[in-house]
């Protein structure tokens, strides 16, 4: 067999034949799947801020010691009628004792201690609510009444937007080193290749021919590592939400990618070959003009 | 063929070195004609080698201009240089074939720089192989072809473009009387249809046999006069 069909994938600089280019997939199939990996963690993370987000905020407001029970009743009565709470609950005088019974011990009936009113407000799934100012407009009705602002934010929360942090750094610096490699290989394989380099110039071949091969050949190689790495990520990733959904893995509740966070992830490979093969064009022309 | 073309190559005072060492080609004053045909003869160490690279716009000279098929040669553009360079063919006295390559791409390299299609590309390579006796050879490397075999890829991969002009240093040396002579008259053929030829060489037998003007060379410089052999002697 001669002609078009031997010759269509060969490339006139022998790239795949070197060490370096025969690693680039590999290379970048390792940085795609290190790089999903850290994106898959990172946008657990996000759908897991959003859960807590959506969960209805409940947080105790505290009216001062001695607070009458007909200021409690209008300071109940004005919270039903404020925007996004869900309820108002007392907590009534007995719970409270019991809550406090640990440490205080029996209040009985005569408490020489001043224990203050609280008040449970639960606001509507997903609603925010301005505490500072609802702080305000409640003290005009009972002046020292506060919010516990603790109970606000759980911890897990600072925890998890510090690990979707330090996720999306790690994709970024594996997507980053997979383009800095590609483009030292791309010129380690040319600075092997100046001889051939000259013939095809002697040949007529100008540069952008040779900058063709060159990137169709990062390009090939790129797709091939893409593919390689996202699936090895998919796998992986896969068993982990398999494995962690049979343990309570904190701080996530639950382990779920959507459709539409799979497709997010896929932009990895694609951004990183994207990039990969911007930068070995720009590497081939200072090489090449350079070696002119 | 414009006017200016009748003449190929126009050397004037052309001097050349090697980056910083010394000149190895000395005031070259040379004029080819179109279809013409020359011998370039010297010692070793003369200056062959240099004078063809020279031409072939692979070095650049230290002084001097040349004007190649009309060009200001020494001030061409990438894209020019490289426009002049597809209408040269050039034949390496060390081959300088791509080892990961076929016969077959080897000898298709030039065709395919120059964007000719892949069917033209099949049907040229296919025949020339097929007359310089190397069609069974045409899907292995180079490496594992005999060294004369490897030259007559090497000068398969030159005149496969039918080029204006041809450059070839040593053609012949390593191959066998038959396969000599039947490369020479493939290099004969071309300048009957037009091509241009300067062919440096050793063999006397050659020079001998084939009465064409032979130009001189020592210690990188071409004789005065440059034309000496049959033709000189005749005229």
């Amino acid at each position: 067999m001669t002609g078009p069909e031997m010759s269509e994938l060969e490339l006139d600089l022998p790239l795949a034949e070197q060490g370096t280019g025969r690693f680039l997939q590999w290379i970048l199939a390792a940085a795609t799947c290190l790089a999903v990996l850290a994106a898959a963690l990172a946008v657990l993370a996000d759908a897991e801020l959003r859960r807590a987000a959506m969960r209805p905020m409940v947080v105790t407001l505290a009216l001062p010691a001695g607070t009458a029970a007909a200021e409690v009743e209008a300071v109940v009565r004005f919270l039903g009628r404020t925007e996004g709470v869900a309820f108002a609950d007392p907590v009534s005088e007995e719970e409270l004792a019991q809550l406090v019974e640990p440490w205080l011990g029996d209040l009985g009936e005569e408490s020489p201690l001043a224990i203050p009113r609280l008040i449970d407000v639960t606001f509507d799934p997903g609603f925010r609510a301005d505490l500072r100012e609802l702080e305000a407009r409640l003290r005009e009705l009972v002046p020292g009444t506060t919010f516990d602002r603790t109970a606000v934010e759980p911890p897990e929360t600072g925890m998890l937007r510090n690990l979707r942090l330090f996720a999306l750094i790690a994709a970024v610096a594996f997507v980053s080193s997979g383009v800095v490699a590609t483009a030292a290989v791309v010129r380690a394989g040319l600075r092997a290749q100046t001889d051939t380099v000259d013939l095809l110039r002697l040949m007529g071949a100008v540069d952008r021919y040779l900058e063709g091969q060159l990137v169709d050949h990062v390009l090939r190689c790129g797709l091939r590592g893409a593919v390689a790495g996202f699936a090895t990520a998919g796998m992986l990733i896969l068993a982990g939400i398999e494995i962690g959904g049979r343990f309570d893995i904190r701080p996530f509740d639950a382990l779920v990618l959507r459709p539409v966070d799979w497709l997010l992830l896929t932009a990895v490979p694609i951004l990183l070959v994207l990039l990969a093969t911007l930068a070995a064009r720009l590497a081939i022309d200072r090489s090449l003009a350079r070696a002119a | 063929m414009a006017p200016q073309e009748t003449v190929i190559l126009r050397m004037r005072s052309v001097s050349m070195r090697y980056a910083a060492g010394s000149e190895v080609l000395h005031d070259i004053d040379l004029l080819l004609k179109a279809g013409s045909f020359h011998f370039l003869v010297g010692p070793s160490g003369a200056g062959k080698t240099s004078l063809l690279r020279v031409i072939a716009l692979t070095v650049p000279v230290s002084r001097g201009t040349i004007t190649l098929f009309g060009r200001d040669a020494v001030a061409l553009g990438e894209a020019e240089r490289a426009r002049l360079r597809r209408r040269i063919g050039v034949v390496f006295q060390d081959f300088r074939l791509l080892g990961h390559l076929s016969v077959f791409d080897n000898v298709a390299l030039p065709l395919r720089i120059n964007r000719v299609p892949e069917a033209v590309v099949a049907r040229r390579v296919t025949e020339l192989l097929d007359w310089i006796g190397l069609r069974d050879r045409t899907r292995l490397p180079p490496p594992r072809l005999s060294v004369g075999e490897r030259q007559l890829v090497t000068i398969a991969r030159a005149v496969i473009t039918r080029p204006d002009l041809l450059l070839a240093d040593e053609p012949l040396s390593n191959l066998d009387n038959r396969r000599a002579e039947r490369l020479m008259h493939l290099f004969v053929e071309l300048h009957r249809r037009g091509t241009t030829v300067l062919l440096a060489t050793h063999d006397k037998g050659l020079l001998e046999h084939h009465r064409f003007p032979i130009l001189e060379m020592d210690s990188g410089r071409l004789r005065s006069g440059s034309l000496i052999g049959p033709l000189a002697a005749a005229g």
